[in-house]
């Protein structure tokens, strides 16, 4: 096929993405090159599969399930956006949305009054929806009813109160002026209220009496077997008909049974103790909105180490540097330092895999730094890998080699790079990952010698690769700390004739400059 | 009246019209980044985008043309922040191992050169990229891509006429590619 053929065809083209209108002759000679030429052929034929045709929007659909979720935490998202809004401007409530779904028969009820110091009407932010299923999107108001599945969910009510509703619970959010009163109707309601000031009153009323409770951690269940309180901190009085004040403290007590209140069992009360410490990681108002997800869903997810609920889930946390880690049983988990912003949303999505034993042989002078950081995990590697999947693909390993270097962990940066080169040694992907792992030896491990055999060889492969720049330049920063001036100024001479217009060539024409002056000394 | 009614608060509403609009924007973000980690999360952002900057739209344009013009925006956007963040990977998806040399209307052949697209797309610079995908992938005139990127049509045309010309130089170096073109005159 003549060049100039192809050249014409081009220009063709050219002139029809212009717009201009060409004679009918052109264009059917360029379908009859397009038909004979291998390159203009594939060239039309792959540009064709880009084009979006009407009703053909999904290149890359993904399975429903996927699909709904991603859709659900848009809307979630949106909604939560709004609600902001909307507490800031009171007027604005459109975007209050009573959860779907029919309420459960309740079983027992209990009448939860806090009579938290709050002059005027309340606004509660929805903090937390874990492992959420579709009808749980609402901004909460008064009068709503909150339903749980399997999901959970962290209100904050005003400043001082803080509800987890556990899953399978039904509150209604009675009364939000003047105090809040929430009216539990089946399930577990966790409640922590910090006092403000002496007293702090908060009243449970229930068919049975009522509780008048004081700044304090407890939680409150309500089940076919009656009401159960239990309080980690603080005092909580009970009044019952025909019965004298009751003060618990510390202390589990069964609201239908008569027998005296228990002292609390140490497992009740470090479930109350972990969920206290829960909520204390969420914020309210203004602070930072994080979206996790991951594939499969249900992953735990933690927050500086503290389980804050499963995947897909939502949260508003404090603002600042946060660990976040994902896990699951039988997958690899992923850590993550995260800097969140007052004001501002994270979101997040995971694939989550199973780990992988190294299948080759590392470069004799990596071993040190593979026994160092692989050892603990080895056996629990090979282990799954015999139950799932043989191997893993390359995207997912540099993942993990990104994941760990933005944690800064960097031998584990290192070797799920080094995995990916060695086992997928022709891939581009490969390619790139070689030099990406160069750069991590020479900068945090410290590892010139090895950092420039790995240039060297991608520059000897890839003279025109994607990262041939980067790759010329870290071989130069290796020579560098090798202390190789002549062997670095003769890659900064050839880095600057050919990569002219890059922004580190005015630093190298000096540090060239630098060597040859020594040099002459 | 779909944007009226999630602009009144409609649940049901805002949540068609983010399936309806899900897909588009999946395609257009997934050309702009290829089968980057975050593809998800960015889809979901211009997605949040569009939805929030709904009470702006006017009508001038077809909707279309305004959700692209946004999520082409927001990906660019992030693209720079990926940049910032980790310049030296270009993360690519895998191709299945063989391919049979086949009409490019299977579905199993079709998916695996858009993908393979995508990824070759993502080594275009910036601005080259989108007029390309707003031209190859969205159809939009170089006058339209114009108006929307805010740039001039000579501009607008030398980043297609080169990013064309990087496109088929790629493309024609891909040997996976290469063999849907396998029996014609090389």
């Amino acid at each position: 096929m003549k060049q100039n053929d192809c050249e014409r065809a081009l220009a063709i083209t050219e002139a029809l993405d212009a717009g201009a209108s060409l004679p009918d002759a052109e264009r059917a000679w360029l379908a009859q090159h397009q038909s004979v030429c291998a390159r203009c052929y594939v060239e039309a034929k792959v540009v064709a599969t880009l084009a979006l045709a009407v009703g053909d929007d999904d290149h890359f659909p993904a399975d429903a399930l996927s699909d709904r979720r991603q859709v659900q935490q848009v809307v979630t998202a949106f909604q939560e956006d709004v609600a902001q809004a909307s507490s800031r401007a009171p007027a604005l409530l459109a975007w209050r949305w009573l959860l779907g779904g029919g309420l459960a028969a309740a079983s027992a009820a209990v009448v939860l009054m806090v009579w938290a110091p709050w002059s005027g009407s309340l606004t509660p932010q929805l903090l937390l929806m874990a492992a959420s299923q579709d009808r749980a999107v609402f901004a909460p108001a008064e009068g709503q009813t909150l339903t749980t599945d399997r999901e959970e969910l962290a209100v904050a009510l005003g400043e001082r109160a803080r509800l987890l509703v556990a899953p399978q619970t039904t509150v209604q959010l009675a009364k939000l002026h003047g105090g809040v009163e929430l009216e539990l109707l089946r399930g577990r309601l966790h409640l922590d209220v910090n006092p403000s000031g002496n007293h702090v009153p908060v009243a449970v009323v229930t068919d049975d009496g009522r509780m008048e409770v004081k700044g304090t951690i407890f939680e409150v269940a309500a089940s076919d077997a009656g009401v159960d309180l239990r309080v980690l901190r603080g005092v909580v009085e009970v009044q019952r008909p025909g019965r004298p004040a009751q003060r618990v403290s510390q202390q589990h007590l069964n609201l239908r049974r008569s027998a005296p209140p228990e002292s609390l069992p140490e497992a009740d009360a470090e479930r109350l103790r972990t969920m206290s410490r829960r909520l204390h990681l969420l914020g309210a108002a203004e602070d930072a909105r994080l979206s996790i997800n991951s594939t499969p869903s249900g992953a735990s997810v933690r927050l500086n180490g503290e389980f804050l609920g499963s995947t897909p889930l939502f949260a508003r946390v404090k603002p600042g540097v946060v660990a976040l880690e994902v896990s699951a049983p039988g997958v690899t988990s992923v850590a993550e330092q995260l800097e969140v912003k007052a004001g501002t949303g994270v979101m997040r999505s995971y694939l989550l895999q199973a780990p992988v034993k190294l299948a080759a042989v590392p470069p004799a002078d990596f071993n040190d730094d593979l026994e160092a950081s692989t050892s603990a995990t080895r056996e629990p590697q090979a282990h799954t890998r015999r139950a799932t999947k043989p191997s893993k693909p390359s995207e997912l390993l540099l993942e993990e080699a990104q994941v760990a270097r933005e944690a800064q962990a960097w031998r584990k940066a290192a070797d799920s790079y080094r995995t990916l080169v060695n086992r997928y040694p022709d891939e581009p992907l490969a390619h790139v990952a070689s030099v990406s792992l160069a750069d991590l030896l020479l900068e945090h491990l410290h590892k010139p010698r090895e950092a420039l055999q790995l240039c060297s060889a991608y520059l000897n492969k890839n003279p025109n690769g994607a990262v041939a720049e980067e790759a010329s330049l870290c071989e130069i920063r290796a020579l560098k700390a090798l202390g190789r001036a002549r062997d670095e100024a003769a890659s900064i001479r050839q880095f600057v004739a050919r990569f002219r217009d890059s922004s580190h060539a005015a630093t190298l024409r000096a540090r060239l400059g630098e060597l040859e002056a020594a040099d002459k000394r | 009246m779909l944007i009226a009614q999630v602009l009144a608060g409609d649940r049901p509403a805002l949540r068609r019209i983010t399936e309806r609009l899900l897909p588009r924007v999946r395609t257009t973000v997934t050309y702009m980044v290829g089968g980057h980690a975050e593809r998800d999360d960015l889809v979901q952002r211009a997605l949040l985008e569009v939805l929030k900057s709904l009470k702006g739209f006017r009508g001038e344009s077809r909707f279309e043309t305004w959700v692209d013009r946004i999520v082409g925006r927001t990906a660019m956007r992030q693209i720079r922040r990926f940049r910032r963040r980790e310049k030296l990977v270009t993360p690519m998806a895998e191709l299945p191992e063989s391919r049979e040399e086949g009409p490019i209307e299977d579905p199993v052949a079709l998916k695996a050169v858009r993908e393979r697209m995508s990824q070759l797309l993502t080594q275009l610079p910036e601005e080259r990229r989108h007029a390309v995908v707003l031209r190859l992938v969205h159809g939009y005139s170089i006058q339209e891509i114009a108006a929307m990127t805010a740039t001039n049509f000579n501009t607008v045309r030398d980043r297609l006429r080169v990013g064309r010309a990087e496109l088929r130089k790629l493309v024609e170096t891909d040997a996976d590619l290469m063999t849907l073109g396998r029996g014609r005159v090389p």
